[in-house]
């Protein structure tokens, strides 16, 4: 119909402009630049070590590298202590992770800990559905405020820290919720990493972003 | 006689006009009261914007300024359609209680005191919620026998949002399939006594706006049912347990796309 405003047609074209969401593409552009660009300072993030070698490890998996050499996989550990993670557990007050919005510092961490040794399994799925419905309910304001004093850089790590875990724990129960909820969250810290200046809070990002990209590659095909 | 409040989300809501132009004409059912939500409300927006983001603008356009010509572009059964059927002759609520002189009333939020004084004088025995947001439990408590929701999804497996998205996606089209429960509303979201189910063929449709279409005409007749079946005392409720559902939430565009595929994958050979 030649002059009739198309409404619909003109909500798409506005929703297109502002709803932006970032497609597979633009973030394996943007992970292999970032990547890249800390590579060539290497010497720099000496002590992250660990997280450079892991995302390499997943870049690869992903298809977006070659597989680098440079690192030896045997000597990449992550902070995985188990016992540590069930002193956390135990210590949390009223026994939850979360406790009128106020979400305790380490969740994510400890949780992804726990879940990855298929241990309470039956408490890492009650938290991590509070969790998740914590985040869908309050979105961007869901992790401004934590049980500890933490400052600026140890908040944005506890939001990574609980990206990962949403992407772990979607891949290991095969439940996209979580998925879901992992896609929100990194679009909301995409906004903070633009200001990000270190490396120490860069890479963790830029691992969330991968794992979320490796659980999607792996759960929608 | 039963003695039913209409809860609406918006004036020139279709659903509603259907439901409340049909209880109008059942035997025994009085329809009691109709409380609009209204539009113009600040606290409703930013809750609004903070579920949806800028897919509110689409809601917007779709449901308050398109109105009834939002179905146009839709082949499948739809509202609209049934609307004609129907003849109904009302183009908002407000024209409906005038012409069956109906106590109607305009409220910024569904759990407003002023709502609550009006839901307290009116003392309804039934309610049908057809959209507005949350019902707080001032409401809740109010009519004797309960707050009737239909959910366009099947309950319990699938509660909250996007939940035909979402059943698309997780491959459950074929175990589980598309349609609509018609429940008693509590505290929880989706959580109440199930009354009544209507599964739709899949088959019939191969977009989520289609599926939806005819899951909101399925919505008018389960509504009705519901109704007639407390005057009539013929339904049954059947509670849901905390742990057989799970709740679902606004699906990201990523997923979207996925359960779009997965959605022609398990309906190509029907």
């Amino acid at each position: 119909m030649g002059g009739r405003i198309n409404l619909a047609g003109l909500v798409d074209i506005l929703l297109g402009f502002f709803d932006r969401h970032h497609t597979q593409e633009e973030v394996r552009v943007f992970l292999v630049s970032e990547y890249q660009s800390i590579l060539e300072k290497k010497h720099d993030v000496e002590n992250l070590y660990p997280f450079l070698g892991i995302l390499s490890l997943l870049l690869a998996k992903l298809g977006w590298i070659e597989k680098l050499d440079s690192f030896d996989m045997d000597e990449i550990q992550t902070n995985s202590d188990l016992d540590e993670a069930i002193r956390w557990m135990e210590k949390l007050y009223g026994g939850h992770v979360i406790s009128q919005s106020v979400v305790v510092a380490g969740a994510g961490e400890n949780l992804d800990v726990l879940d990855s040794h298929r241990t309470k399994e039956d408490f890492v799925a009650a938290e991590a559905e509070l969790l998740l419905r914590h985040v869908e309910y309050r979105r961007r304001k869901s992790m401004n405020e934590f049980s500890d004093d933490l400052s600026k850089e140890q908040v944005l790590k506890e939001k990574t820290n609980l990206s990962i875990f949403f992407s772990h724990h979607a891949m290991r129960y095969n439940d996209l919720r979580f998925l879901n909820a992992a896609f929100k969250l990194n679009e909301w810290l995409m906004g903070a990493y633009r200001k990000m200046r270190e490396n120490d809070l860069r890479l963790p990002f830029l691992l969330a972003l991968a794992e979320q990209e490796y659980a999607a590659q792996e759960m929608l095909r | 006689m039963i003695r039913v409040v209409v809860l609406a989300p918006i004036d020139n809501s279709l659903y509603a006009r259907l439901v409340c132009f049909r209880l109008r004409q059942e035997r025994e059912i009085q329809l009691a009261g109709i409380v609009v939500r209204s539009p113009w409300n600040l606290k409703r927006f930013l809750s609004e914007i903070n579920r949806d983001g800028v897919r509110l603008l689409r809601k917007v356009v779709e449901k308050g300024i398109r109105g009834d010509t939002r179905f146009a572009d839709i082949p499948a059964e739809n509202l609209a359609r049934l609307a004609v059927n129907w003849e109904l002759p009302f183009s908002s609520l407000k024209k409906l209680a005038a012409e069956y002189n109906i106590p109607y009333l305009v409220v910024s939020d569904h759990n407003h005191m002023k709502s609550e004084e009006f839901l307290q004088q009116v003392s309804p025995d039934l309610m049908v919620f057809t959209g507005g947001g949350l019902i707080r439990k001032n409401i809740l408590a109010i009519p004797s026998i309960g707050i009737l929701n239909c959910h366009t999804g099947i309950l319990p497996e699938y509660r909250g949002m996007d939940v035909v998205e979402w059943t698309a996606a997780e491959g459950q089209v074929e175990n589980i399939g598309f349609g609509a429960t018609l429940h008693l509303m509590d505290k929880g979201v989706d959580t109440g006594p199930i009354l009544k189910t209507a599964v739709i063929d899949p088959g019939i449709a191969k977009s989520f706006e289609q599926i939806r279409a005819k899951l909101e005409v399925e919505m008018v007749g389960l509504m009705l049912d519901g109704v007639r079946g407390f005057r009539d005392r013929t339904i049954t409720r059947k509670t849901q347990g905390a742990n057989e559902g799970r709740q679902y939430y606004v699906m990201h565009p990523r997923i979207k796309e996925f359960a779009k595929h997965q959605l022609l994958r398990q309906t190509k050979n029907r």
